[in-house]
């Protein structure tokens, strides 16, 4: 038997890295865990009207998207709140709300794609929470994070 | 650029495949969706006392579990209810409850080890429910699955 083998275990509140989204002003984010070589886990938390910055899980980094983490898939399970996926090329009309988007109710799963530029909104009335799963990007991605995904850079080094 | 992307989606109920978890009697299982080379995602449902089969997620299949998955990681994290997860290397102590466990709450994540067996029950007083992902074994993994409910757990008193 493998006794490099980690023990189950359960990862409560007391554990969990949670603040600011310093990138995003009013947005709250939650680090629970990473799940060995393939996803980050946690929530995110945000106001009504709130926007994030635009990120880009293109094969390759035009740097017109705020952050850069690579060809990755990404899923958020909606707990409560509604929210607005604008998802594209054209990082512009991302930021502008004009380009194609995706809403998903309390309950829903937005599944996000590798390929593309998002960035999210809480076009709902209340505050909006999801559970997010991130996985690690494929090949040589160099990503340029916030904090929130340093666990990404750390995978990447 | 890769023309061969998927386009983003929303992934709703009408979506989900849902019903009576055929292995564990008293429980629903939903698979939302599979991630592309990590695995897949999904709810739990299951009524107070009930109890899933055995599963291993060891590196070798001994046969003694119900059902072997291979060395896949699992989370679940708990949305409404109380469980807890038994497991342990002896399957007759994961399976009568007095293996090792974890206790979870709602809003507590379990992070499921690959190198165990392993079966959940729910301890709590109401229908509980959690958000549940697996990774994927190796390709050379030989999954085994039971047909049906496993008599230990058809024969057990609620």
């Amino acid at each position: 038997m493998n006794e490099s083998r980690i023990e189950p275990r359960a990862i409560g509140m007391g554990a969990w890295k949670t603040g600011p989204d310093t990138i995003v002003p009013g947005a709250e984010i939650t680090n629970i865990s990473n799940v060995e070589g393939v996803w980050g886990l946690g929530l995110y938390f945000m106001p009504p009207g709130i926007k994030t910055t635009v990120f880009s899980m293109q094969d390759v980094d035009d740097g017109t998207a705020e952050e850069y983490y690579g060809p990755c898939h990404e899923f958020y399970y909606l707990l409560v709140g509604e929210a607005t996926m604008y998802w594209g090329e054209d990082a512009s009309k991302i930021r502008a709300g004009t380009a194609n988007k995706v809403l998903l109710k309390a309950g829903d799963l937005g599944y996000w794609t590798p390929g593309w530029k998002y960035a999210v909104k809480n076009t709902g009335k209340v505050p909006v929470t999801w559970l997010w799963g991130l996985t690690v990007p494929t090949g040589e991605a160099k990503c340029r994070t916030s904090s929130e995904l340093q666990w990404l850079k750390t995978k990447n080094a | 650029m890769n023309e061969s992307r998927i386009e983003p989606r929303a992934i709703t109920m009408a979506d989900w495949k849902s019903g009576p978890d055929d292995l564990s009697p008293g429980c629903d299982i939903t698979s939302m969706a599979n991630v592309e080379g990590a695995g897949g995602i999904g709810l739990y449902f299951m009524a107070p006392g009930k109890q899933t089969n055995s599963f291993s997620m060891q590196a070798s299949d001994d046969g003694t579990a119900d059902e072997y998955y291979g060395m896949c990681h699992e989370f679940y994290y708990v949305l409404v209810g109380e469980f807890t997860m038994y497991w342990g290397e002896d399957i007759t102590k994961v399976q009568k409850g007095t293996a090792n466990k974890v206790l979870l709450k709602a809003g507590d994540l379990g992070y499921w080890t690959p190198g165990w067996k392993y079966s959940v029950k729910n301890t709590g007083k109401v229908p509980g429910t959690f958000f549940w992902g697996i990774t994927r074994p190796s390709v050379a993994t030989k999954r085994r699955a039971v047909s049906e409910a496993p008599q230990w757990l058809k024969a057990r008193p609620i």
